[in-house]
């Protein structure tokens, strides 16, 4: 068999982006409202938050750590009758979007409890004392005052979703992860490899370089 | 305004109990400037905090605007914090929001519109001096200019009391000044009650009509600060105009006579030697302006050449010329 030529590939490798993009993209979204939605809780419930809730706190963190701990290969493979349930098949880049939400909404959503945390008690407190209740003070306060280290944790969360999503190309889900085992793996096609490697190390550079801008420039304002 | 009853608040429990706040009384009159004076630790800050209901208080009731604070509700606490204003020695401003922002912050908290809020936060800022910086952030800000936002968001919701939480303690000396003035400015124009905590006797000298001392989680003294300073005992008035070390002059007996009446302009110590035949040795003193009157404490031993002098009509003479003394 003729060996394919980096540039022969391309169309291809376009192709496998753009399936990398849906899968990326959609599973980014879920994963920071969910993420967020249960980084709030979890800093409210905590032992020194708003509302101290031991119960959820507990149950919710362990939940959290359990699906942070699983590899997330092993993850992928434990939710495939889930995923079938939920989007009708386990195959393709669809599919791939439910673990890799699953996998990242955890990951995310300890980012976001640990930037609450941050935010100084005392410009909570104030809030409190001119009579803002919970629900103010979180959209307010904790979310608007820690908004550049959720949105460097969410850069960071990208990123790491670009990385699973290598991985989920490797149980079918497509994307450059499969177009790189396909070419790099089972063709032994260095020179297409590694453009594949090289697409993605442009493509975390650029989502890494844009997280940190945005935070910068916010920085820059608020000092 | 307020007043507070019997309140204790114990941190802990069991062996590591410690009451932070112990079986305090105190009644904060309405439109004055109450200070709560005491050093660190003293559980001043633990008062403050019961005062605002961050904290719990473990016994004893807290009454604000006619609501008690230790029975209330949630959405009931909240409509009374809607009455209440509070300053922060950390400022505790949102570095998210412009200078206009953190001073739109109660109001949006209470709904008032957008555009009733524009003219509020206009109005309020140009009260504290600050209406070229209202898009400016907080890191934009120096000190003082943070602590005049602090004032402008405390009042935009028009308070009936307003707390300061150490509002000077990070401020330098002439910045503190200045902010002092401002607070003395809009209690006079707006009538609301100020209770400050300071651990600056400076602040308490400067602008309050009647404080409390603290010290071990008690008030040692409490009520208008010229009647204290009458008060030849008071250890408030021994911190607000202190007459020296009188252990530093042994062998004298020294008492302290306190100028706070209208007279006192007149020469009392003269009149002591020309009544008495006393010999007057000035010990220590200080003079100041507190409470919008010119108060002065002298410490002075008094003697007579021939040993002895009639204690009581010393004590009628200065009295009659409202001088407070011991003898």
């Amino acid at each position: 068999m003729r060996k394919v030529s980096w540039l022969e590939a391309l169309p291809e490798l376009m192709e496998s982006l753009g399936q990398t993009a849906w899968m990326v993209g959609w599973s980014f979204l879920i994963v920071v409202a969910l993420g967020l939605a249960v980084g709030v809780l979890l800093r409210l419930a905590s032992p020194d938050g708003l509302r101290p809730n031991p119960i959820i706190y507990q149950s919710v963190g362990v939940v959290v750590n359990l699906a942070r701990s699983l590899p997330f290969l092993i993850l992928m493979i434990a939710l495939i009758s889930f995923t079938r349930w939920l989007v009708g098949t386990a195959y393709g880049a669809t599919a791939a979007i439910v673990p890799l939400a699953i996998g990242a909404i955890p990951f995310y959503a300890r980012v976001v409890e640990s930037a609450l945390r941050e935010v100084a008690p005392g410009k909570i407190e104030a809030a409190q004392v001119m009579g803002a209740n919970t629900w103010q003070i979180v959209r307010k306060v904790l979310l608007p005052e820690s908004l550049p280290g959720l949105i460097s944790g969410a850069t960071l969360t990208l990123v790491t979703l670009i990385g699973y999503s290598t991985m989920a190309g490797a149980i079918g889900g497509g994307g450059v992860g499969d177009f790189a085992i396909r070419y790099g793996y089972q063709r032994f096609n260095g020179e297409v490899l590694l453009m594949a490697v090289t697409v993605l190390i442009i493509i975390v550079q650029l989502v890494q370089s844009i997280g940190d801008a945005i935070v910068n420039r916010m920085a820059y304002r608020r000092g | 305004m307020i007043t507070v009853t019997n309140l204790t608040k114990v941190y802990g429990i069991g062996d590591k109990a410690v009451a932070a706040v112990q079986d305090v009384s105190l009644h904060v009159p309405s439109g004055g400037i109450f200070g709560i004076l005491g050093r660190s630790g003293a559980g001043k800050t633990t008062l403050m905090r019961c005062l605002t209901a961050l904290e719990r208080p473990t016994s004893g009731s807290v009454m604000v605007a006619d609501a008690e604070l230790t029975s209330l509700n949630g959405a009931e606490l909240r409509s009374v914090r809607h009455r209440m204003g509070m300053i922060f020695q950390h400022f505790n401003l949102l570095n998210s929001r412009t200078a206009a922002e953190n001073v739109a912050f109660p109001l949006e908290v209470q709904g008032v519109s957008k555009p009733k809020r524009g003219t509020r936060v206009a109005e309020l800022l140009d009260l504290v001096g600050l209406a070229d910086r209202t898009q400016s952030y907080p890191s934009q800000l120096s000190g003082g200019q943070k602590q005049r936002v602090g004032i402008a968001r405390a009042l935009a919701a028009r308070p009936d009391v307003l707390f300061c939480d150490e509002a000077t303690s990070a401020l330098d000396p002439a910045t503190t000044e200045q902010i002092l003035d401002l607070l003395k400015q809009i209690n006079e124009a707006t009538g609301v009650t100020v209770v400050l905590i300071t651990h600056e006797s400076e602040v308490v000298r400067r602008i309050c009509d009647s404080a409390a001392l603290m010290a071990d989680g008690r008030v040692v003294e409490e009520g208008p600060l010229l009647q204290l300073l009458a008060d030849p005992d008071s250890q408030l008035a021994d911190i607000l105009l202190p007459t020296g070390d009188p252990t530093l002059d042994p062998g004298q007996d020294s008492i302290v006579l306190t100028f706070a009446g209208a007279h006192t302009s007149e020469p009392v110590i003269s009149g002591l030697t020309r009544h008495f035949g006393l010999d007057v040795t000035i010990l220590g003193g200080a003079v100041d302006q507190i409470a919008g009157r010119k108060v002065g404490r002298l410490r002075v031993s008094l003697s007579h050449p021939e040993g002895i002098f009639d204690h009581a009509a010393v004590h009628k003479y200065l009295a009659d010329r409202e001088v407070s003394a011991r003898l």
